[in-house]
């Protein structure tokens, strides 16, 4: 597969290519996303897939591809030493983990770097430093990065002798306040707690849904900051201990932490502004001894300051608006500097314009989920499927028409990134693209889209975090009621449409005459049968 | 003189009247009842603006002219398509005088019935009468022999079904014995030549029309129906759903419905779905949902002799018919009830071009007294006759046992089977290994000094040896042994390469069944 | 045909307060509504209704399409399931002597046709006896253990 093609697509590297080989521990688009990137490179690829995904993309796409076992994600993708064997097994020199998975588990990385191969991201201790968000947030406090109030400890809930300490604690950071998960994100182990009352329950849920999602019961106490946006930025650093601000996302359109809408650079921010977000996250990287690439996260509350959250220490999903505005290859960056490169010309130019970035980016996440029933997933086959094209429209995807969207995975199906001069015009652009797409068969979060778009709120400006809990729900029975309307009317139009019914005599014989076939095999033998009687 | 508007305009009021059948009155007691009017039944059964009636102004007989004569009589007939084909159908008007059954609604019948004979094109009968037009005498009698001369011909010619939907008591019923399927309703149908009254004087058995010939009845204790409808709607529903699997007439293909669901689809179920222990019962709908097209299969006669399954199905679109032995019933075995169930599905298969699927776990007929002096030797022949006699595609999947007399009768590669396949857990053998060592080892075990250990160790070795398919597959009595989850995709290849398939019966009048 | 047509969204996308409509056809323009698809039938099901996925500005629908009046003869024509069972009692009996190896089921359960009541062992196979129809189980005659003998009653189920 990698012949001489190869060779002649090659861009930078003067014919070098960082690795020969590399696994990509992921499945559907990000898999897609990065087989992308090594085929530009040179680099050969070894996909891996489940049972349900063995005709997938990913699949199709690789030089190689190995199967690690049925659908559930426990007995697939999450069984890191399979992976790390099917590495060695086909030769792979590097493991690149994608997003999710096994993207931010330290004994991974130490996996893969133990069996002597390149982990494609930060180093296994950095992941375990910064993955333990309470350790994450001291580090980056003691270099003097604003994180939201709360506790630089764990929460001791095992003691219950403890608890008076910590509701003075909890008083002290005031309420309403956050009991979040020591090793994780995504919502899971969060609980908001209203009053001084209700924390001891919540600690106890949170720290039970922490242990069963993490296997980590620690939990942690945080002020909720309302309103809020998230603000995020993406960080590149090699190993010369160079971490440069590649410039920043607003994710803050999302529904129960999980993000919907996310676009670069954030409106309404000033380049001052700008600066000093890049200049914390890059002190933040820097204090974890960040490579590879990361994104520090941000809460930017209505006094126009800006508060640490966590490093994520993986790709994002969103990476690819980042991409559009900073005209960088963030992966293909990400494998020359897990090579050994030192960071490019191209990321320190892209950095440089990072506070003046002069583009717009933004991206859907179409889901296969119910926006109508609180976005519960939707998975199933899918009987059509054309996405958006056009000039400033790419779609990261790794399905199509006919593919069956699993049940076991997430849910997301296809990223519709827009990329245009100014905020206004991308929307404008994105409402064009989202009246293309079309997808039949299973219900995804395109009605919420197309309603976000053209929404006079979300043009204006970036709605806070929790406008879609607060708001959506009640406008979807609206939305849903008044397209089951016009629904209703199409379908009987189109039976109406039809002569007789059920279009199922196709191939009857009555059908054949009509086309003016043969007769059919009754009418045949019956003449037949009666010029056989004829007297001779 | 009368213009052409005046004309035009009696004949909608004929038209009207004629739609009103025994008048407004009668149809509001027949919709108290819980009934539809036999026009309305006709609606529900044909695709919506199908129907053409024909002879909606015959009328009685010595009636003509009346000008308060009932037109069209007791029964309502024509044609329409369901799914877009072509059927004809009778449906009995219980508002005309109960729907009995006069000579003009036999001639009536009669007529469509001639009809479909030369058009090749299936008959639906909707049956709700009180019996013969008494009024009318031994004319009524001579109606009802013509109709079944008419059945009878018709029979393996063109797809004959009968939804009972009323009372259907006397003579009557044998038009619905002699067709294809019966479905009944619960609840508000009956069949019985006696009814409850002539029971109770003669053998002075107490007993209600509901229990002596109610659907329940008929579909679990006696087999003379095929399907108990919960409601009318259902039961009409399911005729659709019958035509849908048979062809137009014996000359024509079953039409061929394409499905989402892959030809190559393996089921990884069916690997585990034999038990290891062999004296565990195990249900063969586990077996067939996996196979079939969607999961979705027809099952005809559920509630009789359940120790065997009969029902259709689709492979990549093409209707089969499946036969199966269900081992969780009577451990699957054969007798009397079991037999002609079989055997009369398997005939209306062969007579109308659907291949038969057959999945064999058969421990051999079932032993005992009233086994033998009801007749288990005659009507386990039906079957084998059957088999014999069929000419369609005829496929064999043994999953576990075939044992004896009875793997011959199971569609085997001896009686014209076209592709004889066993799972790896079959075993072809002359019966069971305990009772092959008790013949082949009784001095052996006699003499040993321990027989029951004896007896244990011949047994395992017999079970070593015998309890398997490679004997038989080295004899070439099984083509091939495959994975159970192959099944689907070499059951539809085989289907695709037989669908051509040409065999023959010797020219005869008709063959000498054992009825 | 009549130019009326009941609508009503499948079992697959019904949500709470989805309710049929009737939707005369003379009143529709579809031209002045963005449709994004509209695959033809579904899948037409027996009982006549036809099954169409609508997908109208994102929102996927699936509707059950049928002629007014043909509906409105169905619902008259169907009966409510309790109502189905006017045939009484059903005895089930022993088709086979052997000996009750386990009972799966207690007077006053609610069995589906086709539910496994008891499992009877002879000829040294287990024989699963089914509910042959819906119902409640009113009586179970015998115990696991117990030897029975061909036609001994084992169910009764109302």
């Amino acid at each position: 597969m990698t012949g001489a093609l190869s060779v002649s697509l090659r861009k930078d590297g003067g014919g070098e290519r960082p690795f020969r080989r590399l696994l990509i521990a992921n499945r559907g688009e990000i898999a897609v996303r990065i087989i992308r990137a090594c085929r530009e490179l040179g680099v050969e690829t070894v996909a891996v897939f489940s049972d349900p995904d063995a005709d997938g993309l990913p699949v199709r796409l690789a030089d190689r591809a190995v199967r690690l076992g049925p659908g559930p994600a426990d007995d697939s993708y999450l069984r890191g030493e399979a992976i790390v064997n099917a590495a060695i097994a086909t030769g792979a020199d590097a493991i690149h983990p994608g997003y999710g998975f096994l993207a931010e588990r330290a004994s991974f990385a130490r996996l893969v770097e133990d069996a002597g191969l390149t982990f494609v991201g930060p180093s296994s201790e950095v992941i375990a430093a910064l993955g333990d968000k309470v350790a994450a947030r001291r580090t980056v406090a003691a270099v003097g990065v604003p994180v939201v109030t709360g506790t630089l400890e764990p929460a001791a809930i095992e003691h219950p002798d403890d608890l008076p300490a910590l509701l003075v604690e909890a008083d002290r950071i005031g309420f309403p306040l956050l009991v979040k998960a020591a090793a994780g994100g995504g919502g899971r182990g969060m609980r908001r707690v209203a009053d001084r009352d209700a924390l001891p329950a919540a600690l106890v849920a949170g720290s039970a849904e922490a242990r069963s999602a993490f296997g980590d019961g620690a939990v942690y106490l945080e002020r909720e900051i309302r309103p809020a946006r998230h603000i995020e930025v993406q960080l590149l650093g090699d190993a010369h201990g160079t971490v440069l601000a590649l410039g920043e996302r607003d994710c803050s359109l999302q529904r129960r932490h999980q993000k919907l809408v996310e676009e670069a650079p954030a409106a309404g921010l000033s380049s001052d502004e700008r600066g000093v977000l890049h200049d914390l996250a890059v002190r933040a990287a820097q204090a974890a001894e960040l490579q590879n690439a990361a994104t520090a996260e941000f809460l930017f509350d209505a006094d126009r300051r800006f508060w640490f959250l966590e490093v994520n220490t993986r790709l994002q999903v969103e990476h690819g608006v980042t991409e559009l505005v900073a005209d960088v290859d963030i992966v293909r960056e990400q494998l020359w500097l897990a090579a050994g490169r030192p960071l490019s010309e191209r990321v320190v130019a892209a950095a440089g314009r990072a506070g003046n970035p002069g583009r717009h980016a933004i991206e859907v996440r179409i889901s296969a989920e119910d926006p109508g029933r609180e976005f519960a997933p939707a998975p199933g086959r899918i009987d059509r499927w054309a996405m958006p094209s056009g000039p400033g429209v790419r779609v990261d995807t790794a399905v199509g028409s006919g593919h069956r969207v699993p049940p076991d995975y997430d849910p997301l199906i296809a990223k519709v990134m827009i990329v245009d001069d100014s905020r206004g015009e991308a929307l404008d652009r994105l409402a064009r693209a989202l009246d293309e797409t079309v997808i039949g068969g299973i219900q995804t979060t395109l009605p919420f889209h197309r309603f976000v778009v053209n929404d006079p709120g979300f043009r204006a400006g970036p709605l806070p975090i929790d406008w879609v809990d607060a708001h959506w729900d009640s406008i979807a029975v609206e939305r849903r009621a008044a397209a089951l309307e016009v629904a209703g009317r199409v379908a009987a139009a189109a039976i109406d449409a039809r002569p007789g019914v059920a279009g199922a005599d196709a191939g009857s014989p009555a059908a054949a005459r009509r086309a003016g076939g043969d007769a059919s095999a009754w009418a045949r033998a019956g003449r037949s049968a009666a010029i056989e009687r004829w007297p001779r | 003189m009368p213009t052409n508007d005046d004309r035009i305009a009696r004949l909608e009021a004929m038209r009207s009247r004629a739609h009103l059948g025994g008048g407004q009155v009668r149809i509001d007691q027949q919709h108290a009842r819980g009934k539809l009017t036999a026009r309305e039944r006709i609606e529900l059964l044909l695709d919506p603006g199908s129907f053409v009636e024909i002879d909606a102004f015959v009328t009685a007989r010595g009636t003509d002219g009346d000008a308060d004569a009932i037109l069209g009589d007791g029964v309502v007939t024509g044609h329409g398509a369901i799914d877009g084909r072509n059927v004809f159908v009778f449906s009995q008007d219980f508002t005309v005088f109960g729907g009995s059954l006069s000579e003009a609604c036999a001639a009536k019948i009669c007529k469509v019935m001639d009809l479909a004979m030369k058009v090749g094109v299936p008959i639906v009968g909707l049956n709700d009468s009180g019996g013969a037009r008494i009024q009318e005498g031994v004319v009524s009698l001579g109606g009802y022999a013509d109709i079944f001369l008419r059945n009878t011909l018709a029979s393996g010619v063109v797809p004959q079904l009968s939804v009972v939907m009323g009372p259907c008591a006397g003579g009557a019923v044998y038009s619905p014995a002699i067709t294809d399927f019966t479905v009944m309703v619960e609840g508000t149908s009956y069949m019985f030549v006696t009814g409850p009254g002539v029971v109770k004087s003669v053998t002075h058995e107490d007993v209600d029309a509901e229990r002596l010939g109610g659907a329940t009845t008929h579909t679990t204790i006696s087999g003379v129906a095929h399907i108990a409808a919960p409601d009318e709607s259902s039961a009409l529903a399911t005729t659709r759903r019958i035509l849908g699997y048979l062809p137009q007439n014996n000359l024509a293909d079953a039409p061929r419905r394409m499905s989402s669901d892959p030809a190559d689809r393996r089921d990884a179920s069916l690997d585990r779905v034999v038990p290891d222990d062999p004296a565990q019962a195990y249900d063969m709908h586990d077996v067939i949902g996996p196979i079939v097209d969607d999961g979705e299969f027809l099952e005809i006669q559920p509630g009789w002799a359940q120790n065997v399954i009969v029902g259709f199905a689709r492979l990549a679109g093409r209707s089969v018919g499946i036969v199966a032995q269900q081992p969780a019933v009577l451990a699957g075995a054969l007798d009397i009830a079991a037999s002609t169930k079989a055997a009369r599905f398997v005939r209306t298969c062969d007579c109308f071009n659907v291949p038969l699927v057959t999945f064999v776990d058969v421990p051999g007929f079932l032993p005992g007294v009233d086994q033998e002096h009801g007749g288990i030797i005659r009507h386990g022949a039906k079957l084998l006759f059957a088999y014999c006699e069929a000419t369609v595609p005829k496929l064999t999947v043994i999953t576990r046992k075939a044992y004896g007399g009875a793997y011959d009768v199971m569609s085997s590669k001896h009686i014209r089977g076209d592709l004889n396949l066993a799972w790896p857990t079959a075993e072809i053998a002359v019966m069971g290994p305990a009772g092959a060592v008790n013949v082949i080892h009784r001095d052996a075990i006699e003499s040993a000094t321990d027989p029951d250990a004896r007896r244990a160790r011949l047994v395992e070795e017999y079970e070593e040896r015998f309890a398997n398919p490679y004997i038989a597959a080295s004899r070439g009595y099984v083509d091939d042994v495959i994975l159970p989850s192959e099944t689907r995709p070499r059951l539809i290849a085989s289907l695709d390469l037989l669908a051509d398939k040409r065999d023959t019966n010797p020219p005869k009048k008709h063959g000498n069944i054992p009825l | 045909m009549s130019r009326r047509v009941r609508v009503q969204p499948s079992a697959a996308t019904a949500r709470p307060g989805d309710s049929a409509r009737i939707v005369d056809l003379d009143d529709v323009d579809s031209a002045t509504q963005r449709v994004d698809i509209l695959v033809g039938a579904i899948r037409d099901d027996p009982d006549g209704a036809r099954l169409v996925e609508v997908v109208v500005d994102g929102w996927r629908f699936e509707l059950e399409v049928e002629d007014a009046a043909r509906a409105e003869l169905r619902r008259r024509a169907t009966r409510a399931p309790d109502a189905a069972t006017a045939s009484g009692p059903t005895e089930i009996r022993a088709i086979i002597p052997g000996r009750v190896a386990a009972v799966h089921v207690a007077a006053g359960d609610t069995v589906e046709a086709g539910r496994s009541l008891l499992v009877v062992e002879a000829m040294k196979m287990q024989n699963e006896i089914r509910a042959p129809r819906p119902g409640t189980v009113k009586r179970v005659a015998v115990a696991a253990g117990e030897t029975i003998d061909l036609g001994d009653l084992l169910v009764v189920v109302t």
